[in-house]
């Protein structure tokens, strides 16, 4: 085990988050286990993909189109569909996003072929030292956003107009509602954001690896983990949950063999949902 | 946590009649059923047969999950860990220890409702969504160590030997004989004061226990009973499967298919998930097989459409739209008689 | 009567209305099946498949349904199959399995009991025609597969297999193949092993110690992963301490396509690398661009074997489909040629002739030689082709006027 190895685990995890954080946001706010969030992550990756084979776009020139093309589907998807599965009760939810992770594999595959396919960059071929320990750009890059991402959340939710306003919506939607918010919107705007970060996850998902319209099943795997060890709903808990994902993974690599890393995780997940239900990081800002 | 503007209203949970005579009108139906889809095994062909073998699994599959999900409302994603368990169970001891496939069934059943009772301890303290993601936790650590594991080869599989596993008819009879075994505890457990603490637990476990309800303890013979129907169906698919490996059967997709199953059929109700597997099984996945690149968007549509536009599944539509045809035949045939100026 | 006696009766008569049209249901596709099935008699035959269209093995069983269905499309514009004296069409009917083994089982069965297929072609990999094989067995029905590397098929039935049949490349072959071709380059002979835990690349990884240990390597690493791992940071860095020059794999293509971008990116270049089924396909190069440049690729056919019928495939193909989606439609096409003449040698659709005739083969198919052994299967050869400028050419055994390039250029 050397320092390179542990340091681009964390790293890893930092991916880890960045796919994490809109699952994390939609479980607090809806109480909805999205099933189709490894569909919506995934989405983004073949969007960029299919805007370079049309323009030439590199993945970064095209990612604020993804993020805007994504919020817009979500925000839809929330007002035409789970708007209403969700008034109906959580299972009615948990099945009625599986149809849409359904129907976003086989859209995948009729459009793209079931091969694996990758956005190239640079980005994810580059890298840079600190002191001996080998750095990889993308990951980097991801850490960063994800940082970003999760500080920008963290400071919407707690500190502006906006984010008192989308926590009473979470906490309490019928008083919410009675107090003049606008439930309906705030969930919309919710999964809208939701889809935008997963557009980022997903972007940078297909840079550093390979995807193909089946990868959203571990991708979400992973995501529910990460939200669970960190909190429902506890964006800097998430953060946080995904570096040391990805640092525990490493670690029981070098120490057991790669055969291990989804059962290490796992077992991390139950352990930590058996003694601590709310996530080491407790509910946080929802 | 707040579920209160997006939550279902609580059902009426009035039982009509003296539960027993219902639950034994009910047990006779379903003998009755039973007889039919033996008869029919009988007169069809090996597609009948082949058809009903998985079927009739999947129905159990589904039942178990409904025990569990929609009579005391704990949403399991972890189907795939008693499959899995039992299936390996049967294989292990057909394989190295010569057993035949009864035994073999049995000792499947009996681990997986061992598992579900060691897993109910740390599980049940969870509630709602954090029990689903912890059984969701449980199967992944398990199919991730069975992976790991020499013992069960790997993740290069096992096999049933291929000369132990009975002839298509006899498939069909097991397949039957464990879908009426889960349908009909489905029915015990329905129509009995069991059930009717159970929906109380259900909708308000706080007032359960306050009325006196042993609210865990009846939580965890559920969770039990409903393993071990699971690794019943899961026995019948590892006979009919032969060869498995653990990602195929601690997968996440008996999960799906069961929920899918009985949230389309109509959860909570007996006759829900039976209709759920049949529209399911046989409407979507296998006669939408026949278009192998639409499949897929059929299924992911359907699934959407249905819980869109038939809340609360296809079963109790069925029933209500009846009721209400019935009763407007009843008002007609009563208004009729009474605007009808008597004729002598 | 009171309103609660209705209301139960209600929901008697209901369930049982349901059950009847159940039972109406089944009864009618069982009607309508058989009748299909007799009327298909006087006229055609049906062939089935059941393809993992979709799903992770989505690519392998497209490139399956390409050579099935080219060579059915070849016997029936020839005026259909010869079978004892008269001409019948066939009617290849193929399902969809979304790359799940017991839906792969599931339709095996109905292909052959409902759709009255008389014999199966299998799907790709062992976990899918393994179940697909253990139906063909307990329904006596011929079964011919291919994509499934020999000893994993041939040693999945402890007792033996009667009825199923595979096409393929023996995994020892393979290794043996592959341990040659990485020591075509000069190196230092230290090898790194990446195989994910799947059924195959758990098989493949004592072989491929044994192979090149024989070649006088030395195996400096072996890194074992989960099938959907896409993240390889910590082996790639032990690898690069230990000075592997040789990297030898077998994983599925999207953790191929993070496993090169993350050698280059942590500076790791190794001199040789071949990970088969990673690169099985044109998006091996439309996911890497120029980093594949150089990497190895298994391959069943390449124009250069000179196999039976090339010309013609190239003729009729070529323009369409590129090498590498040739190399993994042929190897179909050739197991359906296979399981077509053995139907017309044996001059009946009786499962039980028609699987004798298909023990007997003996011949040139588009796969090169095949000769059944003890244990069903047919060893075809195993090539090694090398990616350049986004094509394939067959580099081991070695092709006259080709020479493999070393080091590989794209991790340069």
């Amino acid at each position: 085990m050397n320092a390179t190895t542990l340091v681009n685990g964390a790293l890893e995890g930092g991916l880890y988050a960045l796919v994490a954080l809109g699952l994390s946001l939609v479980f607090g706010v809806l109480r909805l286990i999205n099933l189709a969030h490894g569909v919506l992550v995934i989405g983004a990756a073949y969007a960029a993909l299919e805007l370079f084979e049309l323009f030439r776009l590199g993945p970064f020139a095209a990612l604020p189109i993804v993020i805007v093309v994504a919020a817009v589907f979500g925000y839809l998807l929330q007002r035409l569909m789970l708007t209403n599965l969700l008034l109906k009760g959580p299972e009615a939810g948990i099945v009625g996003t599986f149809g849409l992770a359904v129907l976003g594999e086989a859209a995948f595959a009729a459009a793209f072929t079931s091969n694996g396919v990758s956005l190239q960059s640079s980005l994810a071929t580059s890298s840079f030292k600190i002191g001996g320990v080998t750095l990889e750009m993308v990951l980097v890059t991801a850490c960063a956003i994800a940082v970003a991402c999760a500080g920008a959340l963290q400071f919407g939710l707690k500190r502006t107009r906006a984010g008192s306003v989308l926590r009473a919506a979470a906490k309490d939607p019928s008083t919410a509602e009675l107090m003049g918010i606008n439930v309906r919107l705030v969930f919309a705007l919710t999964v809208a954001l939701a889809a935008a970060l997963a557009a980022v996850g997903g972007v940078l998902y297909g840079v550093s690896t390979g995807f193909a319209p089946t990868s959203d099943t571990s991708l979400l795997l992973i995501a529910v983990a990460v939200v669970v060890v960190g909190g429902v709903g506890n964006i800097t808990g998430t953060l946080v949950a995904g570096l040391a994902m990805g640092l525990v993974q490493a670690i029981s690599v070098s120490v057991f063999g790669g055969g291990y890393a989804d059962f290490t995780v796992y077992v991390l997940f139950f352990v930590v949902l058996i003694a601590r239900p709310k996530g080491l990081f407790g509910q946080g800002a929802l | 946590m707040a579920t209160t503007a997006l939550s279902r209203a609580p059902e009426s949970v009035a039982p009509a009649l003296p539960l027993r005579r219902r639950g034994i009108a009910a047990l006779g139906a379903l003998v009755l059923a039973g007889a039919a889809c033996l008869a029919l095994g009988e007169v069809g062909g090996a597609g009948v047969l082949s058809l009903g073998t998985t079927l009739f699994a999947y129905v159990a599959l589904a039942q178990a999950w409904n025990i569990l999900g929609g009579f005391s409302g704990q949403m399991s994603l972890g189907v795939g860990a008693f499959v899995g368990t039992s299936a390996y169970t049967m294989a292990l001891t057909m394989t190295r220890l010569g057993w035949s496939w009864l035994p073999g069934m049995v000792a499947g059943m009996a681990v997986a409702g061992s598992l579900s009772a060691l897993l109910a301890f740390p599980l049940l303290r969870l509630k709602g969504d954090y029990f689903a993601v912890g059984t969701l936790a449980a199967t992944l650590a398990l199919d991730a160590w069975f992976d790991n594991w020499s013992f069960v080869n790997k993740s290069m599989g096992v096999s049933v030997p291929i000369q132990a596993v009975p002839g298509q008819t006899e498939m069909y009879v097991i397949g039957l004989v464990v879908a009426l075994f889960a349908v009909g505890s489905a029915i015990v457990m329905r129509w009995s004061t069991f059930g009717v603490r159970l929906l109380a637990i259900r909708e308000d476990d706080l007032a359960a226990r306050l009325l006196g309800v042993n609210v865990s303890g009846y939580r965890l013979v559920v969770m039990v009973v409903s393993g071990m129907l699971i690794g019943l169906a899961g026995g019948v698919f590892a006979l009919s499967l032969v060869s498995f490996v653990p990602d195929g059967m601690f997968a996440m997709s008996w999960t799906i298919e069961a929920l899918v199953m009985v949230v389309i059929g109509g959860m909570g109700t007996v006759i829900g998930p039976i209709v759920g597997a049949v529209a399911v099984y046989y409407g979507i996945t296998t006669e939408l097989a026949n278009f192998p690149t639409l499949s897929l968007f059929f299924e992911g549509g359907l699934l959407l459409v249905i819980v869109r536009f038939v809340p609360g599944g296809l079963w109790p539509f069925v029933v209500r739209t009846a009721r209400r045809s019935l009763e407007w035949c009843g008002t007609a045939i009563r208004s009729a008689r009474a605007t009808r100026p008597p004729s002598s | 009567m009171s309103v609660m006696t209705v209301r139960r009766a209600t929901r008697v008569i209901f369930a049982g209305s349901l059950f009847a049209l159940l039972a109406a249901g089944i009864g009618t596709i069982t009607a309508a099946s058989s009748g299909a099935s007799t009327r298909a008699s006087t006229r055609s035959i049906t062939i089935g498949a059941s393809l993992p269209l979709t799903g992770p093995l989505g690519g392998l069983g497209s490139d399956q349904e390409i050579g099935y269905r080219a060579e059915v499309n070849d016997v029936n514009r020839a005026g259909g199959i010869k079978i004892g004296g008269s001409k019948y069409k066939i009617n290849l009917t193929i399902l969809n399995n979304a790359s799940t083994a017991t839906t792969a089982s599931n339709q095996a069965r109905a292909l052959v009991t409902r759709d009255g297929a008389i014999a199966l072609l299998g799907g790709a990999t062992p976990t899918i025609s393994v179940p697909q094989a253990d139906v063909a067995t307990l329904l006596h029905v011929p079964f011919v597969t291919t994509n499934n590397p020999d000893d994993a098929f041939g040693s999945a039935n402890a007792k033996g297999w009667k009825y199923a049949w595979d096409v393929f490349f023996k995994e020892e072959t393979q290794a043996k193949t592959v341990a040659k071709w990485a020591n075509v380059c000069p190196s230092n002979k230290k090898v790194a092993l990446f195989n994910d835990t799947e059924k195959d690349g758990t098989f493949e990884r004592p072989l491929y110690e044994a192979a090149v240990k024989a070649d006088g390597d030395r195996v400096v690493g072996t890194y074992t992963f989960p099938p959907p791992t896409t993240t390889f940071s910590s082996f790639i860095t032990s690898a690069k301490a230990a000075g592997a020059q040789i990297v030898i794999g077998q994983m599925l293509p999207t953790a191929g396509i993070a496993l090169v971008k993350q050698m280059k990116s942590l500076g790791f270049h190794p001199d040789v690398v071949i990970l088969a089924k990673a690169a099985n396909a044109e998006n091996w190069w439309k996911g890497l661009g120029s980093l594949a440049t150089g990497s190895g690729m298994e391959l069943t056919w390449s124009p250069a074997a000179h196999y039976p019928g090339t010309p013609q495939i190239l003729k009729t193909w070529g323009k369409k489909l590129s090498v590498d989606t040739l190399a993994s439609a042929v190897p179909d096409f050739g197991a359906a040629q296979v399981l077509l003449q053995a139907i017309s040698r044996a001059g009946s659709t009786s499962a039980a002739k028609v699987n004798a005739a298909i023990a007997k083969t003996n011949g040139m198919f588009a796969v090169g030689h095949v000769k059944f052994l003890k244990n069903h299967t047919a060893v075809t050869r195993y090539l090694v082709g090398q990616w350049t400028h986004g094509k394939v050419v067959q580099v081991y055994p070695p092709v006259p006027g080709v020479k493999t390039e070393c080091p590989m250029a794209g991790l340069r």
